[in-house]
């Protein structure tokens, strides 16, 4: 194998505490933000940073899986793992980050925020191999970078509105998929959009998403990739996310819903509306003339 | 002289096919000797509203407004409150934290017409 300058690890685990704990109102780095996930504008990034190797390592991974991965790295002569334990979404100027790493002449450097650390590490091959043969002698203190930008931490339902929120308003880097209709009105081309449907601005509307009539999306509302929205539904200041299925005549407000699974922003409670017919969660390979079918 | 009447009904856990037609049976029976019943609905042994659930509040609040009556929710879970929300019943019935609250609109509502209010215990 030849040198490579840099790789990158990505840790999909959230936020640690509410993985652990399960709790419902977390949000998971897999839920699509405007047409595309946060792991995937993570890769993006460190792609567009020149990583010659890039992992993904699932959130159900053991640590010592994450420290094989880089020894294995290390080993091989990659010179500088990127780190990133993914539980927010930060505007961080990578590029910079490996500048700073360079200048300063630390082993590790981590990314901090004025609420605490970011998950973003960077190790040089040295420390990596270092840590594999068990040393404990202390190397110099890890070099901290301060990063004053935007973040969002994936801690909540409520973060995630807001991270959405965001970029709808254009107060984050996020730009949404698919092309600017109207003035703050994003719908992807393969959208199917009944004449009837009232759309207001802002609001996102992913890939083969079907709008059936009378339905209205209300401001700040993303329906994300494969969802369908039955006759004469109002959606309000909610996301729908990925393949779900909303039946007629309801107002689903100040809500993320995800299959069957109600997520109400304000009040933090869960509802099942499956078991009430009231939503479904779609086959993702579904795309029959008709249209999408509830599974 | 017309009777006016405020009804308190529990609404049952489980909206199965005897409990429904034991509910219905009732909302039937006030309905036909009642002028503007006014319904409250206790929801309190509700944990989740199923399909089902939904169709017998609608058709009991159908069935009360064709009598020029009322229809109320109390002691609804915040997760059946969401479901009302949902569906847009809560346009259709309203919803109270307590019966106190119940009175106000209903002394209200008597003051309109031409009967006795009478509230059933």
């Amino acid at each position: 194998m030849g040198r490579v300058e840099l790789g990158a690890l990505v840790v999909t685990r959230g936020n640690p505490e509410q993985a652990l704990s399960g709790a419902p109102s977390s949000w998971s780095s897999t839920w699509p933000v405007l047409g595309k996930t946060v792991l995937e504008r993570w890769l993006d990034r460190v792609q567009h940073l020149g990583a010659g190797m890039v992992s993904v390592v699932r959130s159900d991974a053991q640590l010592p899986n994450v420290l094989q991965t880089m020894c294995g790295w290390a080993n091989e002569g990659v010179e500088r793992i990127l780190l990133i334990l993914l539980g927010s979404y930060a505007e961080v100027d990578l590029l910079d980050v490996v500048q700073f790493h360079s200048r300063t002449q630390n082993q590790v450097t981590r990314v901090f925020d004025p609420e605490g650390p970011l998950g973003i590490s960077l190790y040089d091959r040295g420390e990596v191999l270092r840590h594999r043969g068990g040393s404990s002698n202390a190397t110099k203190l890890p070099a901290r970078y301060d990063f004053s930008g935007y973040v969002t931490r994936l801690s909540s339902i409520g973060s995630y509105r807001q991270l959405v929120l965001d970029a709808l308003n254009g107060s984050c880097g996020i730009r949404p998929a698919g092309s600017q209709q109207q003035d703050g009105i994003w719908i992807d081309p393969s959208a199917k959009v009944h004449s009837s449907v009232q759309i207001q601005a802002p609001c996102f509307i992913g890939r083969n998403v079907r709008l059936r009539a009378g339905v209205v999306i209300k401001q700040y509302c993303s329906i994300e990739e494969g969802s369908e929205i039955d006759i004469g539904t109002t959606i309000d200041q909610s996301s729908i996310l990925p393949y779900t299925y909303i039946a007629p005549g309801l107002n689903v407000r100040h809500a993320v819903v995800d299959g069957t699974r109600l997520q109400h922003i304000d009040r933090g409670v869960t509802v099942d509306l499956g078991r009430a017919g009231l939503s479904a969660g779609l086959a993702q390979s579904i795309s029959s003339p008709g249209g999408l079918s509830p599974e | 002289m017309y009777t006016t009447t405020m009804y308190r009904l529990q609404f049952p856990s489980t909206a199965g096919r005897a409990d429904s037609r034991n509910f219905m049976n009732q909302i039937k029976k006030l309905v036909g000797d009642t002028y503007q019943p006014h319904v409250t609905i206790d929801l309190s042994a509700v944990t989740e509203l199923t399909a089902d659930g939904i169709d017998l509040l609608l058709e009991c609040a159908e069935r009360v407004e064709h009598a020029d009556g009322s229809v109320s929710i109390v002691s609804a879970s915040a997760e059946v409150l969401i479901i009302l929300e949902v569906t847009r019943l809560t346009s259709v019935v309203k919803t109270i934290e307590t019966e106190a609250e119940q009175v106000p609109a209903f002394i209200s509502s008597i003051g309109d017409s031409t009967g006795t209010g009478q509230v059933a215990a």
